[in-house]
C-alpha cells in the first residue's frame, strides 16, 4: 500500500464502483481505507488529493453524464473515508500522548533512583572501594550503599526493588532513609540479622503486595578481618579469597524483603585477610544475556574476579560491567549494578 | 429511565433491525440497515458515516473475536430527541480487561484500527458488559442533534 500510486489506483477502483453500483459494501472498503491511512502516514490533505484526482479521471472518461449529482454522490465516499481516518487519527494520537507520558514518567524514576545512589564512596583505611550502577531504560530498581562506621568499620548493602517507574523509586527512596535510621546504633549496623529482620517488619506493613525487595548487608570489620552478612533474597556475594586463590559464594537463607512479618533472618560470619575481594552483584549481571540467550551467569562473573584479582577496586568493577555489556551487545533490560570491596 | 435501562426494555418494534453477523458481508449488511435507520431518523450524511463507522467497529469485533453474534437497532428517544440504539452481543471468549481494552491503542497494536474506544468517541452513551468466557455486551446510543 506504501507503494506510490497503489492507493490512488485503490480510490479510484472504490469511487468508480460507488458511483455506478452505490453500494454499502464500496463505503465499507472506503472506511478500511480511511483507518490505514493513519498507519501509512498518509495525511487528510492526501486523502482529498485521491478523491479530486479519482473524480477528474470520472469525469474526463465520460464528460455527459449529470455532474452535480456525480460529485455530490462522490462526497459520500470521502465523508466515509475522512470519518474513518478521523478515528485512527485520533486513537493513535491518544496512544501516542499515553506513550510519551510513560516515557516521561520512567526517566524521571530513573533520576530519582540514580540520584538516591551515594554521591562518593567513603575513605577507609585497609579497604579499597568501587561501584557502579547501570541504569536500564526499561526497568530495573537496582539499588546499593555503603557507609562508613566508627572511622575504619564498613557496611555495604545492594538490593533490587521489582516493579518499575515512579513507585519503585518511591520504594528506594524508603528503602534508603529507613537503613540510613537504622545504622545510628551500632547494635543495628553491626548485626546484620537485626538489621534486616527489623527492616522487613517496618516495610511489609506499608508494602504493595505487587512488589518485593532483595537486600544483601555486610557488615565489615577489617581491624579484625572478619565480616557477617545477611541476605533477604539476593544472590550471594563472591568472596575472592588471595590464600586459595578461588572465589567462593556467601549465601543465606532468606526471603525477600516486604512478605513475611515477624521473618527472622539468618546471619553468617565470614574471615577476611588482605588481597581478598567481596563482590556485590544485581542479577543484571549474572542474568544479562547475549544474543543466543544465554546468560552471562555466576561461574563467568566469578572466573573473571578471579582474573583480574589485582586490578583496583574501581577497576575492577569497570572492568567486569563491560564485560557484560559486551557479552549482551549493550542490550540490557535491568539494572547493572556491581560493588566491590579490596582487602588492603 | 436511565440511558442504560432503555437498552434491557423491550426496543421500539417499528423500527427494530436485527441482523445475525459472522462474516464481513453481514458487516456490510449491518451497514446498509443502520445507514437507511439513520437517515429514516433524521441524521445527516456526516453521522450516517459515524453510525456505519461504529456499527463496522461492533460487528468487526463479533467476526474477529466471537465467531457470530447479533446486532440489533431501533429508533430511540433521550431527553427530548430521537435517537438512534444498538447492542451488539456475543457468546465469544468476552474481554478479560475492559479497562484495558478501552485503552487507546490496545487494538490497534493488533491492526484492527480503531476498535473500542473509537466506537466511544463517536456516541454519546456507551455501556459495556463482558467478562472472560462470557461473551460481550455493548449498547450504544447516538443522539439526534435537534428537538423533536
Amino acid at each position: 500500500m506504501t507503494e506510490e500510486g497503489a492507493l490512488g489506483s485503490l480510490y479510484d477502483v472504490i469511487l468508480r464502483d460507488y458511483l455506478i453500483e452505490g453500494s454499502e459494501a464500496d463505503l465499507y472498503s472506503a472506511l478500511n481505507l480511511g483507518k490505514i491511512c493513519v498507519e501509512e502516514e498518509i495525511g487528510p490533505d492526501e486523502i482529498v488529493g485521491l478523491h479530486l484526482s479519482s473524480i477528474k479521471k470520472l469525469v474526463n472518461e465520460s464528460p455527459q453524464e449529470n455532474l452535480s449529482k456525480l460529485l455530490l454522490k462522490s462526497l459520500n465516499l470521502l465523508v466515509e473515508v475522512m470519518v474513518a481516518y478521523g478515528l485512527s487519527y485520533r486513537e493513535y494520537h491518544e496512544a501516542k500522548i499515553q506513550h510519551q507520558q510513560l516515557e516521561k514518567e520512567l526517566q524521571i524514576a530513573k533520576k530519582i533512583q540514580t540520584s538516591l545512589l551515594p554521591r562518593q564512596l567513603p575513605q577507609i583505611a585497609g579497604m579499597d572501594l568501587g561501584a557502579r550502577m547501570i541504569p536500564a531504560k526499561e526497568v530495573g530498581g537496582d539499588y546499593y550503599n555503603l557507609l562508613a562506621f566508627e572511622e575504619d568499620k564498613l557496611g555495604v548493602w545492594i538490593g533490587d526493588v521489582s516493579g518499575k517507574s515512579i513507585p519503585a523509586a518511591m520504594l528506594i527512596s524508603m528503602l534508603k532513609y529507613a537503613l540510613q535510621a537504622f545504622t545510628f546504633k551500632k547494635e543495628m549496623y553491626s548485626e546484620p540479622e537485626k538489621l534486616v529482620t527489623q527492616l522487613n517488619n517496618l516495610i511489609v506493613k506499608d508494602i504493595n503486595p505487587e512488589y518485593f525487595i532483595t537486600l544483601f548487608y555486610t557488615y565489615i570489620d577489617i581491624k579484625r578481618g572478619e565480616f557477617f552478612f545477611t541476605a533477604a533474597g539476593h544472590d550471594p556475594v563472591i568472596h575472592f579469597r588471595r590464600d586459595r586463590m578461588r572465589c567462593d559464594e556467601l549465601r543465606t537463607d532468606g526471603v525477600v524483603l516486604g512478605v513475611l512479618e515477624d521473618y527472622v533472618y539468618e546471619q553468617k560470619k565470614g574471615i577476611c585477610a588482605a588481597g581478598d575481594i567481596l563482590v556485590f552483584y544485581t542479577d543484571g549481571v549474572t542474568e544479562a544475556r547475549d544474543t543466543s540467550g544465554n546468560q552471562f551467569g555466576l561461574s563467568r562473573l566469578k572466573a573473571m574476579v578471579s582474573k583480574n584479582a589485582d586490578l583496583t577496586a574501581q577497576d575492577l568493577v569497570d572492568r567486569l560491567i563491560n564485560h557484560v555489556l559486551n557479552h549482551s551487545q549493550m542490550k540490557f533490560f535491568d539494572d547493572i549494578t556491581l560493588v566491590v570491596v579490596k582487602m588492603k | 429511565m436511565s440511558d442504560l435501562e432503555k437498552f434491557y426494555l423491550k426496543p421500539d418494534k417499528n423500527t427494530l433491525k436485527e441482523i445475525i453477523v459472522e462474516n464481513e458481508w453481514d458487516i456490510v449488511v449491518a451497514r446498509q440497515e443502520g445507514r437507511e435507520l439513520a437517515r429514516q431518523i433524521g441524521f445527516n450524511e456526516v453521522d450516517q458515516a459515524r453510525i456505519t463507522t461504529a456499527l463496522s467497529e461492533l460487528a468487526r469485533n463479533i467476526v474477529s473475536y466471537a465467531g457470530s453474534g447479533q446486532i440489533k437497532m431501533w429508533k430511540g428517544e433521550s431527553q427530548g430527541r430521537f435517537s438512534i440504539c444498538i447492542i451488539a452481543e456475543d457468546n465469544g471468549p468476552g474481554i478479560q480487561d475492559i479497562k484495558l481494552a478501552l485503552q487507546d491503542g490496545y487494538s490497534t497494536s493488533k491492526g484492527l484500527g480503531a476498535g473500542l474506544p473509537g466506537v466511544k468517541r463517536l456516541v454519546d452513551t456507551f455501556f459495556i458488559k463482558s467478562k472472560a468466557g462470557q461473551g460481550c455486551f455493548v449498547a450504544i446510543e447516538k443522539i439526534l442533534r435537534r428537538n423533536l
